[in-house]
């Protein structure tokens, strides 16, 4: 069994502190935040990727400063933004997080890219709990998606499910991650008015850009 | 640098050791199965009721890997007959549009009216509950339950009864009532079925079913006439009806009553009525005879613009027809007028004195299907009174029919008479279900306001808290066949896909609510073993039907007639002079008033009638994807030649104004409306801007309409209480 390299793991741990970005604010995750476990795993993670921080990321340093003396109102603050931003806003959701409405011919959930996704998962071993609520298509879906597949190639070896795995990455980055999530980004990095959610999706910009030709 | 010196690896949870690591993170969310080399998919059908309107046609949803790719008609349904129609296809863009409803959200902006942000924040279903159960619970302390409203359906009428109040409001006084009440009164049911199958004749006041496009009925219209049946349309506008028709007269709006008056005259004078059926089943004809003994054809002809020959040649061609019918269903040229409810006593009248009801081809009763009936575990305590917010109760017949007068709301609360109003909890109810909506919002900034909505719109917009519903397309139901009943028929759907994100049920989330204020006692049951209870009269589970393919007619497939003899009402026969009417001080006759007919309109004045697209469903539907492509906004149609009066080019803005607001719009010019009439489509004009297609597109002729207060409802109808949108002249001006 092959074992994962240290940009393996870099990778994983950043698309998790991202992942825990865009599913949405809790109060663990402002203590987080606040306790500087988030910013300092991203920073390295970044740094063994060889990736620069983002423009924003001295703002978001600042705002922390200031904000994690009422966590309270930042988390407040956190979610007001992420809902308008991700689930419904005044004047259009900007960026909503569901790859087919990016991708389907019309801005609609469903069809056939969530038909494709599902099947990219079956390929590569993993599904949903049934009770799931969101899509599979919905970001932090897809977050864990890179992150098992990452970790699940080295673990196959070299046979034929490796094989498939890899087909399996492949077509997804190609044909579907890389495709959505620039304009995900765009979105969210025009509309964000916190500098968590810019510098979170800077962060996701750079790192999709990266790998996409890696895999 | 060493990798063991790593944080993120603790992060991870992960030890390193010798510059690599073995063994795997946990996932969240995603579980390990079988990986499957194949990709074939998992292709199912599943049994499902539409729920876009009243209809609800049995249909079957295509699903695959749990993703429902398309909608299509249940053959066993007598209603679908195995098609949807545009509305109901489009049905799978609400399930997957991005705007829905996704979580429970609560309003952080205190500031509420059009066009304000109510900069929402998601919360959980526990917040929400709570939150919920507190402010109803202190407003019922404070101010008794009767100060809660629901807003909707008769679906919380339950719950009201839990907490006492009588005030369960639904928007049928904007829509049908006059239909249902005078169809309640000579008839003993709230409605009767056009049977177009076999129909010869079909005469419409207004009545646009193509431009309408309920599925059943367009389809079978388009059929009878493929046959050969006769249509005669009286309609201000070449309607989509009107323009299938053998006949269109375009008559002056609000006054066809005249001519069903000047019909009946000509078949009672000319003794072209079945005398053998009016005397079996019918009573009062004598009394009816004396009344319309009055409106001579000529009378009707000053009035209606339509020529008196005319008149008595349809009124012999309607006695003759081997079968004829007169539908009616709602916002025609019935409900829009103050003679309304007169006009469809006399359209029932026609019907009846020609032999026409209970005959193949004319009108037939509906035939609904029985359920076992459910109740809550424990009789509610009573309402603290029966005055109520709207003035229904002065109503008492509209009351009976379990409606309310929906208009007359927002004065009440803005008066607080006759008391105050502090909550409503809003179900299905869209504000530009509403006229006059800027009243209505001034109305609801003095509620706390609990909306169970599936779509971002101006309601949710007004509340403070809102709740994400379910669709049809992810519940299961018992549906009895309503609209189009001629047998009785029973069909079931179950979730086509799981509930997306976190929305919830209606039943689940009262139940929640109600279980926090200790009341739930007093609720229906609800849920799976519910369905199953109602469907055990038939020995059947809703698995079973659903084997048996989602539907059942559980007497046949037979039409069988009604006895006419033993109707619901008083006489147990058809009566043209309505008892019941009578009894409660009401003119049981459908008398002409002539001071309800509007003064003709002046230079730059115009009639006023409004529309909707066969591909929309009232306000409700400009945001579905599909649709909206195909009709993204609504304009004025006015006639060439007076726009050219007017100077008015096609396309070009104008200004609609009434004596209660006024919209700007674009102008169609057309031929196909009277010079003095202009026709405005309905549920355009959202300005909620969380509706990414519909936002900002065309106007809501609702701007235009009263919200008339209870005294000037009762003054004009003061039997089914209807709002009488059209009666009124509008200008129009360049903008």
């Amino acid at each position: 069994m092959a074992a994962m390299g240290e940009k393996d793991l870099a990778s994983i741990a950043l698309v998790r502190r991202l992942y825990e970005v865009f599913r949405g604010p809790d109060a663990a995750g402002v203590a987080e935040l606040c306790a500087g476990n988030w910013v300092s795993d991203v920073e390295e993670t970044l740094a063994v990727l060889g990736l620069a921080r983002p423009a924003t990321w001295h703002s978001l340093l600042q705002q922390l400063g200031t904000g994690c003396h009422n966590r309270e109102q930042m988390l407040e603050e956190l979610s007001v933004e992420h809902t308008r931003l991700f689930v419904n806003a005044y004047g259009g959701t900007p960026a909503p997080p569901y790859a087919s409405v990016y991708l389907n011919d019309q801005p609609m959930l469903g069809g056939q890219v969530t038909l494709q996704v599902i099947e990219w998962y079956k390929r590569a071993g993993v599904a949903l709990p049934p009770d799931y609520p969101e899509p599979p298509d919905y970001l932090p879906v897809e977050l864990e998606f890179v992150i098992h597949l990452i970790q699940s190639i080295p673990e196959a070896g070299t046979g034929q499910a490796a094989s498939q795995l890899r087909l399996v990455q492949r077509e997804f980055w190609q044909d579907h991650f890389r495709l959505w999530i620039p304009q995900f980004v765009a979105r969210t990095t025009e509309e964000s008015q916190h500098p968590l959610y810019t510098a979170s999706a800077e962060i996701l910009g750079a790192f999709v850009q990266q790998r996409a030709v890696l895999v | 640098m060493e990798l063991t010196r790593r944080n993120f690896l603790k992060y991870l949870g992960i030890a390193a050791a010798a510059g690599t690591v073995q063994g795997k993170i946990a996932l969240d969310l995603l579980r390990p199965v079988p990986s499957q080399a194949t990709t074939e998919s998992n292709v199912i059908y599943k049994a499902g009721v539409c729920g876009i309107c009243g209809m609800n046609c049995a249909m079957k949803g295509k699903v695959v890997d749990g993703v429902l790719i398309k909608l299509e008609g249940n053959e066993l349904d007598q209603q679908s007959g195995g098609s949807l129609c545009a509305k109901g296809n489009a049905g799978i863009n609400i399930l997957y549009n991005p705007d829905r409803l996704k979580y429970p959200m609560v309003r952080t902006n205190p500031e509420k009216g059009i066009g304000v942000d109510p900069k929402w924040k998601r919360i959980s279903w526990e917040e929400a509950f709570d939150l919920a159960a507190q402010k109803l619970s202190e407003i019922k302390e404070q101010y008794g339950g009767k100060a809660i409203a629901w807003f909707g359906g008769h679906k919380g009428t339950d719950f009201l009864k839990a907490i006492g109040s009588p005030n369960d409001f639904c928007h049928h006084s904007t829509c049908d009532t006059v239909r249902e009440v005078a169809c309640e009164v000579m008839l003993g049911t709230s409605a009767y079925i056009p049977d177009f199958a076999e129909t010869d004749y079909i005469l419409s006041f207004g009545w646009d079913q193509f431009g309408k496009a309920k599925n059943a009925w367009a389809r079978l219209m388009a059929k009878a006439l493929d046959r050969g049946a006769k249509l005669v349309v009286f309609d201000p506008r070449l309607s989509p009806t009107a323009s299938k028709a053998q006949e269109w007269y375009p008559v002056v709006p609000g006054t066809d009553h005249a001519l069903v008056l000047a019909m009946l005259n000509v078949i009672i004078s000319e003794k072209l009525y079945d005398a053998e059926y009016v005397a079996k089943y019918t009573t009062g004809f004598d009394k009816l005879a004396e009344e319309v003994r009055k409106y001579s054809p000529e009378w009707a002809a000053e009035l209606t613009g339509v020529p008196a020959a005319d008149i008595v040649r349809i009124a012999r061609e309607f006695a003759a027809a081997k079968s004829a019918v007169i539908p009616c269903h709602k916002r025609e040229a019935a409900q829009v007028h103050p003679n309304g409810m007169a006009l469809v006593q006399g359209m029932i009248a026609l019907m009846a004195i020609t032999g026409n009801f209970e005959r193949r081809g004319g009108a037939m009763f509906r035939k609904k299907a029985k359920l076992n009936k459910v109740s809550p575990p424990e009789e509610a305590p009573g309402l603290e009174t029966t005055i109520r917010v709207d003035g229904a109760d002065r109503l008492p017949i509209l009351l009976e029919c379990g409606h309310a007068v929906y208009q007359s709301i927002a004065d009440a609360i803005l008066e607080e008479k006759p008391y105050p109003l502090k909550a409503a909890i809003i179900y299905k109810q869209g504000l530009f279900s509403m006229p006059n909506p800027a009243k209505f919002v001034e109305a609801f900034k003095k509620l706390f306001i609990i909306n169970i909505n599936i779509q971002p719109d101006e309601m949710a917009l007004l509340a403070d808290l809102v709740l994400p519903d379910v669709t049809y397309m992810e519940s299961a139901t018992v549906s009895v066949r309503k609209y189009h009943a001629l047998y009785p028929q029973i069909a079931v759907s179950e979730p086509m896909v799981k509930p997306m994100y976190e929305t919830k049920s209606r039943s689940t989330i009262i139940r929640e609510i109600a279980k926090r204020m200790g009341i739930d006692q007093y609720l229906n049951p609800s849920g799976s073993s519910v369905r199953d209870q109602q469907l055990s009269l038939y020995g059947l589970t809703q698995k079973d039907v659903i084997a048996q393919g989602g539907v059942i007619s559980p007497e046949g497939t037979e039409v069988k007639y009604k006895d006419l003899t033993k109707l619901s009402t008083p006489s147990g026969k058809i009566e043209l002079y309505a008892t019941r009417l009578a009894e409660h001080g009401y003119n049981p006759l459908p008398t002409h008033r002539d001071e309800w007919i509007l003064p003709k309109p002046k230079a730059g004045e115009f009639y006023l009638v409004t529309t909707r697209f066969a591909t929309h469903r009232h306000a409700q539907m400009q945001n579905y994807r599909w649709v909206h492509e195909i009709y993204p906004e609504n304009y004025v149609s006015i006639n060439k030649k007076t726009a050219a009066i007017l100077g008015i080019a096609d396309g070009e803005e104008v200004i609609v104004e009434s004596p209660y607001g006024q919209i700007k719009i674009k102008a169609k010019l057309t031929e196909a409306i009277r010079p003095d009439t202009v026709c405005i489509p309905h549920g355009y004009g959202h300005w909620s801007k969380y509706l990414s297609n519909a936002y900002s597109k065309g106007a809501n002729d609702g701007d235009l309409a009263p919200a008339r207060s209870i005294e000037e409802t009762l003054e004009m109808d003061p039997v089914a209480g209807s709002n009488n949108d059209c009666h009124l002249l509008v200008k129009v001006r360049k903008a």
